[in-house]
């Protein structure tokens, strides 16, 4: 029998969600430590001005001042469209094709690059070792329990290739910045601007890419190592849309301009991949909460989005029936699934 | 909590104060037994690269302190007795 799930009486965030209590009126603790709206406010004023004065600094400087992880989804352009347009930088729009986007996402990359007028290139990591990744996401427990509240596994999984991809970029073609379109509840708190020291950050990642080949096997690990830069000390990772006002409906309508369109094969949640539904299937199942209620749940507390549109947004479970083809190109069964 | 460190009184504070980051951050346990001050958090599975930016800029700002390219290098990195062993040596620099 499934049993009721409670949720907070002001956000989303289920009784499954780790770490969660709630008190005597039925708010969660997600809730109570959040700041109050001035000073959500006041933080996010505060972004914006660092992150205009990072993009004094590198302007002109390079010949890309940046590199635009561009998904191909409605958030990553709307970013894209906010260096061109609010920040007047010149980005290099890339794009990791995991194999799983959407012909649709794919067509869009195309026509919001030229509507923009940026350059744009397409990054398809091998398909044998990014299917083993995800067959291995989806049954293993490779990332971390922090991870786990934020992404489904294949999400993280491919985020950390996305990223790491990213910023091994901008230290081959000497770009200091590297812009994602990450909102809040997809990745930590002070992701909004991460300055991250290219000698630092390769040793820790040493340690954690250990992890992952421990999983996904030695070949891997071109995917996830930085190469040494001669003239970089560092790179600065930022995601705007932690800072500037957001509204998915907002997002919708700006970008409808530059001729973007919904893909129809990528779910509820996703707006360029079609492995998205599967991943929130499995974790469905292994964590009892949908992958997306963190990120809807700082929406919702942040008066983003409606509450209503949120629990719509997670009560529907993918049926599958409907993933048959996406667990066909990863021949993964259902059976494999269920462990 | 599990205590296997050898800790001074300050060292037990920032010991306990680090762990209540861990706890809350990283969303694990030490009061369960499976996790100790001296346990590896890499090994452990508690510890990513977003994991180790977000406890480098907590320490930084609790203790006022700032990490030096060797102590990146170093195995201390990866416990809580070692990062306090760390903390105390730049408190002292």
């Amino acid at each position: 029998m499934t049993r009721e799930i409670r949720r907070c009486t002001r956000c989303v965030l289920p009784d499954t969600f780790p770490a969660i209590s709630f008190d005597a009126e039925g708010v969660c603790s997600y809730c109570r430590k959040a700041p109050p709206a001035p000073e959500f406010a006041r933080i996010r004023a505060e972004l914006r001005g660092r992150i205009a004065r990072v993009f004094e600094e590198v302007r002109g400087r390079s010949e890309y001042d940046c590199i635009v992880a561009y998904s191909g989804g409605k958030d990553s352009t709307y970013v894209l469209s906010l260096m061109v347009r609010e920040y007047k930088v010149r980005p290099l729009a890339v794009t990791v094709d995991n194999t799983f986007l959407s012909p649709q996402a794919v067509a869009n990359c195309r026509t919001v690059s030229d509507a923009l007028g940026v350059d744009h290139m397409f990054f398809r990591p091998s398909a044998s070792f990014l299917g083993n990744m995800y067959r291995t996401s989806l049954t293993g427990d490779v990332h971390v329990p922090a991870a786990v509240t934020r992404a489904s596994a294949v999400c993280n999984s491919c985020i950390n290739v996305i990223n790491t991809f990213m910023v091994k970029l901008a230290v081959r073609w000497d770009i200091a910045v590297v812009v994602g379109g990450y909102i809040g509840g997809q990745v930590p708190k002070d992701a909004a601007i991460m300055k991250l020291d290219l000698g630092v950050l390769s040793r820790t990642r040493q340690r954690s890419t250990e992890r992952y080949l421990r999983f996904f096997g030695e070949d891997g690990a071109r995917f996830f190592s930085l190469p040494e830069s001669a003239t970089l000390s560092e790179v600065t990772v930022i995601n705007p849309l932690l800072a500037v006002p957001y509204g998915e409906e907002m997002v919708l309508e700006k970008i409808a301009g530059l001729g973007w369109k919904m893909p129809p094969d990528t779910g509820r949640n996703s707006s360029n991949c079609r492995l998205n539904d599967l991943g929130i299937l499995q974790h469905e199942r292994r964590y009892g909460f949908n992958p997306y209620v963190n990120e809807l749940a700082e929406l919702v507390r942040h008066g983003l989005m409606d509450r209503e549109v949120a629990l719509r947004k997670v009560a529907e479970v993918p049926r599958p029936a409907d993933l048959r083809d996406v667990m066909a190109q990863l021949a993964i069964s259902e059976a494999d699934l269920k462990g | 909590m599990t205590t296997n460190s050898q800790t001074n009184g300050n060292g037990t504070a920032k010991a306990q104060a680090l762990a209540r980051f861990i706890e809350e951050t990283f969303l694990v346990s030490f009061s369960d037994g499976k996790l100790s001050l001296d346990s590896d958090l890499f090994e452990a599975g508690v510890l990513d690269s977003f994991g180790v930016v977000e406890l480098v800029s907590f320490i930084e700002g609790a203790f006022g302190v700032t990490l030096e390219t060797e102590d990146f290098l170093s195995q201390q990195l990866a416990s809580v007795s070692g990062l306090v062993e760390i903390i105390e040596e730049r408190s002292r620099a």
